[in-house]
């Protein structure tokens, strides 16, 4: 789907992204992982072509019609909208018609009991499930999720993660970031560690034992930590 | 319509675009209504009931700010009491004595130590009685001087003279930087809208700032055309509320017997919007956004209103302040 080459991002004269050339496959489930500051909210925008690299190309080597899915970490609601106006909305900007995949996203993310309440009076969880459903409105062969599970429950967990798996395997590509585990193990079919603006890894989850291993023998480092938080 | 509703049933967009603009309508109408219904009290006295007094009073009574009662007897505990402003009294035979051209004291001017704009009811008096005086010495010069005529007819005749409006009420004009300005035609109230309208389009700017600091605007972007979707309904909105602004002022002014070019404002009502609007690309903090074109739009009525009102003279550098345009 994707072909990273070299790509490179400077902003404000700091290197924010540097050479990181990779590739997304169709199908694939992609874990963004590294610590804060690391640069994946840049590369993941520099996939769905919210920002250009500096040099280096990102370029999408299927051909598509529709729009990455792209769910940002902030909540991109609109005030006083209520949570049909805002799938009524995206559906008209999309030019979505398949109302049985609206109502099923809607059904599986508990959405549905919701219609007519105004995204202000959301619970939290419920906001983020909108938030996720917005950018999955319009049936995307590509799903880029920043952060889209921060400060959820549990419950809401299991809802979001059942329905982005389901896409998953009906053959949507997903690539997200969290720094949660539980996550990681019901979602991600791959890893790619970012430090520093360098992607110093990529591996399938089925290496992650092998792969803390490695970790835990380096220096104290901050993926260090990160890995000795998994158990 | 989505997004015309999310702005509009919000509480702050309701007060500051609807109640505050009503507000001030209903203030502006009834401070005019209550000016109008301020009328200067005062009693005349005419205790020999004469015709020409009663004409008198009945001319006098036209002007607007006059609340003149005829009175038989002096009563100077309403003058004490603040209920008249002052009270005159006249003396007998005031016709003959006019005919005659006497005018020494036909009036007894009565007034308090609280009494303020008497003054002008005196010379609203004067005036008429000189007007009356001067007719009756033509008609008495006339008349002697000629045989086959009317006294009365030449008194009528010399009327015209004085119509339709006295020489005092002529349309002042003053000749400043080689530019000839007319004081009766003032746009401060026209400055005044712009200025609301100015600070309006400012609040609704806020909700482009706050569409792309919680990344609506990044992820409308990713759509064909998402993003202009999203600007048009925020454009046509804004351009919707200053026009209905607009035609409010123009019914007002209407109300109130006032006249304005409705095609200056309303092109640098577009004009603002547009420069608005393009400054939200280009200050990307919302509270610097704010900052500056405050700043500007408060500038900008304050100086245009000193120069109306020439406390400060015309400069080219002026044309830097879009109502300034407004008033040139």
């Amino acid at each position: 789907m994707f072909d990273l080459n070299n790509v490179h991002y400077k902003q404000k004269r700091k290197v924010v992204i540097q050479n990181v050339s990779a590739h997304v496959r169709r199908g694939d489930s992609i874990s963004l992982f590294g610590p804060n500051g690391a640069g994946k909210s840049t590369l993941m925008q520099i996939m769905a072509g919210l920002k250009q690299p500096t040099s280096g190309t990102c370029e999408q080597n299927e051909a598509t019609d529709r729009a990455v899915g792209y769910v940002p970490q902030q909540l991109a609601l609109f005030d006083n909208m209520t949570v049909g106006e805002h799938i009524t909305f995206y559906q008209k900007m999309t030019k979505q018609r398949d109302d049985a995949y609206i109502n099923e996203m809607l059904e599986v993310l508990a959405l549905s009991d919701q219609w007519h309440v105004k995204s202000q009076a959301l619970s939290g969880g419920m906001a983020r499930k909108l938030n996720l459903a917005i950018g999955l409105v319009h049936e995307p062969h590509v799903v880029l999720l920043d952060e889209a599970f921060v400060g959820v429950d549990l419950a809401t967990k299991h809802d979001m993660l059942q329905w982005l798996k389901r896409l998953n395997d009906n053959g949507t590509t997903i690539v997200f970031i969290t720094h949660d585990w539980h996550v990681i193990y019901h979602l991600a079919t791959q890893m790619w560690l970012l430090d520093r603006g360098q992607l110093i890894d990529t591996f399938s989850l089925r290496d992650l034992d092998q792969k803390e291993a490695e970790w835990a023998s380096q220096s104290d480092s901050a993926l260090t930590k990160m890995f000795a938080l998994r158990h | 319509m989505s997004v015309w509703k999310a702005i509009l049933t919000r509480r702050s967009t309701v007060i500051t675009i609807l109640i505050l603009p009503l507000l001030l309508a209903i203030i502006v109408l009834l401070a005019k209504q209550t000016t109008d219904d301020i009328d200067v009290a005062i009693d005349i006295v005419d205790p020999y009931d004469q015709p020409v007094i009663a004409d008198l009073v009945e001319r006098l009574n036209e002007r607007a700010i006059f609340a003149i009662e005829l009175r038989d007897e002096r009563d100077l505990e309403r003058l004490e009491r603040g209920e008249v402003e002052a009270v005159f009294v006249a003396a007998d035979n005031v016709n003959e004595r006019i005919e005659q051209g006497d005018i020494n004291n036909i009036w007894t001017w009565y007034q308090h130590d609280n009494s303020v704009v008497d003054g002008l009811f005196k010379e609203y008096m004067a005036s008429d009685m000189m007007e009356r005086i001067t007719r009756a010495e033509a008609a008495n010069i006339v008349t002697r001087d000629t045989n086959d005529t009317n006294w009365d007819d030449v008194y009528d005749y010399g009327e015209q003279f004085f119509e339709p409006t006295p020489l005092f009420q002529m349309d002042f004009a003053q000749y400043t930087s080689g530019m000839m300005k007319r004081e009766s035609a003032s746009q401060w109230p026209v400055v005044l809208m712009w200025g609301y309208s100015w600070f309006v389009i400012i609040f609704m700017a806020t909700w482009l700032y706050e569409w792309r600091d919680n990344d609506v605007t990044k992820r409308l972007s990713l759509y064909q055309f998402g993003l202009w979707r999203l600007h048009s309904a925020w454009l046509s909105l804004v351009v919707a509320l200053v026009t209905v602004y607009l035609m409010g002022f123009l019914t007002m002014q209407i109300a109130i017997g006032e006249s304005f070019e409705w095609q200056g404002i309303s092109f640098i009502s577009l004009v603002s919007i547009m420069i608005l609007w393009l400054l939200s690309f280009v200050i990307r903090s919302r509270m610097s956004y704010v900052a500056v074109t405050t700043l500007y739009g408060l500038t900008a009525v304050m100086v245009v209103l000193l120069v109306e009102w020439q406390w400060l003279s015309d400069t080219v550098w002026h044309y830097i302040w879009l109502p300034y345009w407004l008033i040139n």
